[in-house]
């Protein structure tokens, strides 16, 4: 699905440049379940930010789906964006000023969804990730597990080929934290390509593949077979 | 969409209720001055042009090539004898205009403040329509007048009760009324509240006291007519000269020309007139220009305070952009955004306009209408111009906000919030530039008013009872009668003259002796001894014109400086002989008087002669001792209705009525007072929050600080300091701006106050106090709060 190659990410500071990544290789699949780990300062959230073409990379080549897209203008990253990808974010990134609805609806909006459909869409997601109850809420009326919950909601109900998670159950226990992941499993299962960045060897072990960086390399890359078994 | 966009914007306007509430408050001033100005353009700007064929209408003028400036001033004769001779010519007809004449209808009596002589087809020139009465007809005989709707209501309860009604002329003719018209006062630089068939003999060429109005065929050159007008007509002024015994050549005979009609009430400045014309272009531009700059401030509060909190925007910027929202999408929200918000203000500013329209009316002088009938027009220019500002003002927070880094925003990246930073402060700079620069042109004029009022003005206006006078012989009667009243207690001095100080005085044509017939045309008051008295003019060199000596109120003269200066007499004055060009005798200059200024400040003094003679004189001026003046007045009273049975009385005080000249600079001086507070309230909101936003964006720095022991008083400084070095730059730029105005303005007056810092010292001052006062209070609050409470979020 998606193929790095030598990608570099680094910040001039003054005559010195500092790298975050750097010469990182990687091909992912369809249908994977990455995990990222490492830890703070290797580069996973740079890495996961080129990844979903949030930032651009300082040199290297990154081919989503056959095509070559770390020079892209803003409008055909959007239009990527549109088209294939959902993000999770650690701090659940709702819109403070909007119902936990119009929240989830929002992505739709810019797909230019017409309105039945989109309430169809949105009640058919609230139905699933069982928050029905909520829709009239707002974000600040949720604890931390719900609101990740509509941020995932929000982040999948476009059907994306490619979620991307910045540490998903970051600010969450442990308990709210396995329910994230029992969705994501599901979602995956369901054919949704994941990359994931955690520290919690617990939510790797939901994924089917593990990339340890360390210092902007990647220093390990591991297929697990037992998976499904969890 | 546009519903989730109108939920977050009523939303995001509702938990940020008090810098909404700054925008839309100062949105609505911005609005409510703006219209209100709008509504006084559109006045000035329609003035005249409902004139049935106005577009091929126009008063004729006289110029000479060798002078600047033109006169509004014909002959009665010019009329006819061009709808004679040019074929170009469809119409033409005089105006003469009087003022002060009594109309009585049975026991009513009104004295109509202008009235206009005409003949009989000023209709035909000037389409006034009537609301009663037949237009072919209605000046069609000598006794017929047309009124305004107001002295018809005034004399006959109602328009239509007027026609055919009679009305006295003076005490001097009857009349029948054939006409009323809608009230012209304005809508027309003509004023005049009845029209009426010219009662005089007034026929010669040399008498330049008419207007004369023509409208022409269609397609007929104006420049081409008015240069046969100059063919045409200076044989007949040759002539007329000639017969009068002047010498005049042919080069210094006037020429002609057409000022278009529906330019006259706004461009008038170059040209003299009859009917002054209260309209200027330039106030329009200026009331046009602080329409503009009340905007401005507004719109750049919008700015400061939108992209100054863009940072509580950011988080939703990025979840937008990562949902799939393209920079287009997020620059419409943000423009529907500050769309909505000046709709709002529109809301609030409508009714204030109701509110203010009768306050600002009365400040500009103008009768000033807002819906009072369904404006369709106006309605939509008015909303159009809301939305443009909505658009205007919020396109650069728009570009702004729309154009944030998503990974920063996620992140929560400082850096976001510097953004705008920098134009932010060239935005609140210019908005002081504008205050400043307000705030001098306020004081600059203030000043020079106060210069006007309190100038010496070379004579006495106080104490000074002010008659106009009704008959042509009643100036006799009483000066018959001046011995007596001067054994009154409390009258000091009586005169009788053609003009006292502030009323229009003519000009004639004088000879000097030994001057090889140059001729001279200085300012000339007819007066009655004593006249020197009751105002107190200084006599520098011989006398005032006096009843003991025979001939100085027949032949003799009085001159003042300026007269013996403009014409360069030799020394000594007195003895040195001038005369009419049309008489044979020579009369003596018997005296010089002090300049004064008789027609107020804004005019230069101009040479001027006073003669005794026996002419008519239409103002007795009385010396009082205010002490007595309740005697005096039913005395006077009663005198008068002695002299003038018909008139009842009436009576001016001479200051008061000299400072009539002053009234159009008044109503300037106050609109721009109101104009400039407004400005500074507007600007002084957008500057209140921008201090709210700052130390709220500065609470850790402000409680790290006072842990470290810095007082309040340190901390109320940090964070005046920033807006007092803005105030200080802009102050820098503001005043050469200002400098510049004030000279550009002051150039209209003949003699200006000299122009010192003060007025500069203290627009700055004043900007600084509101700027420290808004700023203080919030810096105060925020100065004294707990550091821990703090300290405690990070």
């Amino acid at each position: 699905m998606l193929q790095l190659t030598d990608i570099e990410r680094y910040y001039r500071n003054g005559l010195r440049k500092t790298w975050v990544l750097n010469r990182v290789n990687l091909n992912i699949k369809e249908g994977e379940f990455v995990t990222i780990m490492g830890p703070s300062g290797a580069g996973k959230s740079t890495l996961l930010n080129i990844l979903g073409l949030l930032e651009a990379p300082s040199g290297g080549n990154y081919e989503f789906l056959g095509e070559r897209v770390d020079k892209l203008s803003e409008k055909k990253r959007s239009e990527l964006h549109k088209a294939y990808m959902g993000f999770v974010f650690q701090a659940y990134h709702l819109i403070d000023d909007l119902t936990v609805y119009e929240n989830i609806e929002t992505p739709l909006l810019y797909r230019g969804i017409g309105k039945k459909e989109r309430k169809s869409m949105v009640a058919e997601i609230l139905d699933r990730f069982n928050i029905v109850a909520k829709q009239d809420l707002f974000p600040d009326q949720l604890s931390g597990g719900q609101q990740q919950l509509v941020g995932v909601a929000r982040a999948v109900i476009s059907k994306p080929r490619l979620l991307l998670a910045d540490e998903p159950t970051g600010n969450l226990h442990t308990k709210q934290g396995d329910q994230i992941m029992e969705l994501f499993r599901e979602l995956n299962k369901d054919g949704v390509t994941i990359i994931q960045v955690t520290h919690s060897e617990r939510n790797a072990a939901y994924g089917t593949r593990k990339i340890e960086l360390l210092d902007g390399n990647i220093q390990e890359d591991q297929y697990l077979e037992s998976a499904s078994a969890l | 969409m546009w519903r989730n966009y109108l939920n977050i914007a009523i939303r995001t306007m509702w938990k940020n209720r008090l810098f909404s509430s700054i925008n839309i408050s100062g949105l609505a001033l911005g609005l409510a001055v703006a219209i209100l100005i709008t509504l006084y353009i559109r006045h000035e700007t329609t003035v005249d042009q409902w004139l049935p064929e106005g577009e091929r209408t126009y008063r004729i003028y006289r110029y000479w090539a060798d002078t600047d400036g033109a006169w509004a001033y014909t002959p009665r004769p010019l009329s006819k004898t061009i709808v004679a001779e040019l074929p170009e010519v469809e119409a033409a007809s005089f105006l003469f205009s009087d003022s002060d004449i009594l109309f009585t209808a049975g026991d009513t009596h009104h004295y109509v403040e202008h009235l206009g002589y005409v003949d009989s087809t000023f209709l035909e020139v000037l389409s006034i329509p009537l609301l009663y009465g037949d237009e072919q007809t209605a000046l069609a005989s000598p006794e017929s007048v047309i009124i305004s709707e107001n002295i018809a209501q005034l004399l006959f309860g109602t328009a239509a009760n007027a026609i055919g009604a009679s009305i006295n002329f003076n005490d001097e003719m009857q009349l029948s009324v054939t006409g009323v018209y809608a009230n012209l006062n304005g809508r027309s630089h003509l004023h005049h509240d009845a029209l009426m068939r010219l009662p005089y003999e007034m026929d010669g060429w040399l008498n330049f006291s008419f207007e004369t109005y023509t409208k022409l065929t269609k397609a007929s050159d104006p420049e081409l007519v008015a240069k046969k007008i100059d063919q045409l007509v200076k044989p007949f002024l040759l002539q007329a000269y000639n017969e009068a015994n002047f010498e005049v050549s042919e080069d210094e005979i006037s020429h002609w020309g057409l000022q278009p009609f529906r330019q006259i009430y706004l461009n008038s400045g170059e040209i003299n007139a009859i009917t002054v014309s209260l309209g200027s272009a330039r106030y329009v531009y200026i009331f046009g220009f602080i329409a503009l700059l009340v905007l401005l401030i507004a719109g750049i509060n919008y700015v400061n305070l939108s992209t100054a909190r863009a940072s509580g925007r950011v988080q939703e910027i990025g979840i937008r952009k990562v949902s799939g929202a393209e920079r287009k999408h997020l620059i419409i929200q943000f423009l529907a955004e500050s769309v909505l918000q000046s709709l709002l203000a529109l809301m609030i500013a409508l009714p204030l306009v109701q509110i203010t329209l009768p306050i600002f009316s009365e400040i500009t002088g103008r009768e000033l209408a807002f819906m009072a009938k369904p404006e369709w027009p106006l309605l939509f220019s008015v909303l159009g111009g809301t939305v443009c500002l909505g658009l205007l003002a919020g396109t650069y927070p728009a570009l702004i906000l729309s154009g944030f880094k998503t990974s920063l925003i996620l992140k929560g990246d400082n850096k976001t919030k510097r953004k705008g930073y920098n134009l932010r402060h060239v935005l609140v700079t210019t908005q002081f530039v504008g205050v400043v620069v307000l705030a001098i042109m306020m004081g600059v004029m203030y000043r020079q008013l106060n210069y006007m009022l309190q100038q010496d003005l070379g004579f006495n206006s106080e104490q000074i009872i002010q008659i106009p006078l009704n008959y042509d012989d009643s100036w006799r009667k009483l000066e018959a009668r001046k011995s007596d009243w001067l054994e009154y207690e409390g009258i000091h001095s009586i005169t009788t003259a053609s003009a006292l100080p502030g009323d229009r005085v003519g000009n004639i044509t004088i000879e000097i002796e030994h001057s090889d017939g140059q001729y001279v045309s200085p300012d000339m008051i007819n007066v009655s001894p004593g006249y020197d008295e009751v105002l107190g003019l200084k006599v520098l060199e011989g006398r005032f014109i006096s009843d003991e000596h025979p001939g100085d109120t027949s032949l003799n003269f009085v001159v003042n400086e300026a007269f013996a200066e403009a014409y360069e007499l030799k020394k000594p004055i007195v003895g040195q002989r001038i005369r009419f060009p049309w008489e044979e005798n020579w009369g003596q200059i018997v005296g010089v008087v002090k300049n004064y200024h008789y027609s107020g400040l804004d005019h230069q003094i101009r040479p001027l002669v006073f003669s005794g003679r026996a002419n008519n004189r239409m103002h007795a001026a009385i010396k009082v001792d205010a002490a007595h003046w309740s005697t005096i007045a039913s005395l006077i009273t009663q005198q008068m209705r002695a002299i003038e049975p018909a008139h009842p009385f009436r009576h001016h005080f001479l200051d008061e009525h000299f400072a009539q000249q002053y009234v159009k600079y008044q109503q300037l001086s106050k609109t721009l007072r109101y104009s400039t507070l407004l400005t500074i309230i507007v600007a002084m909101l957008g500057v209140f929050g921008l201090a709210v936003f700052l130390s709220q964006q500065k609470i850790k720095e402000i409680g790290i600080r006072k842990v470290l022991g810095a007082s309040e008083l340190e901390l109320v400084f940090m964070l005046l300091k920033r807006f007092i070095l803005i105030v200080m730059a802009a102050s820098i730029i503001a005043l050469p701006i200002g400098w510049w105005l004030a000279r550009k303005w002051l150039e209209d007056f003949a003699y200006q106050m000299k122009l010192d810092g003060i007025p500069f010292i203290l627009a700055v001052l004043l900007a600084l106090l509101v700027t420290s006062l808004t700023v203080c209070w919030q810096a105060y609050r925020a100065a004294r709060i707990n550091p821990v409470e703090a300290l405690r979020y990070e």
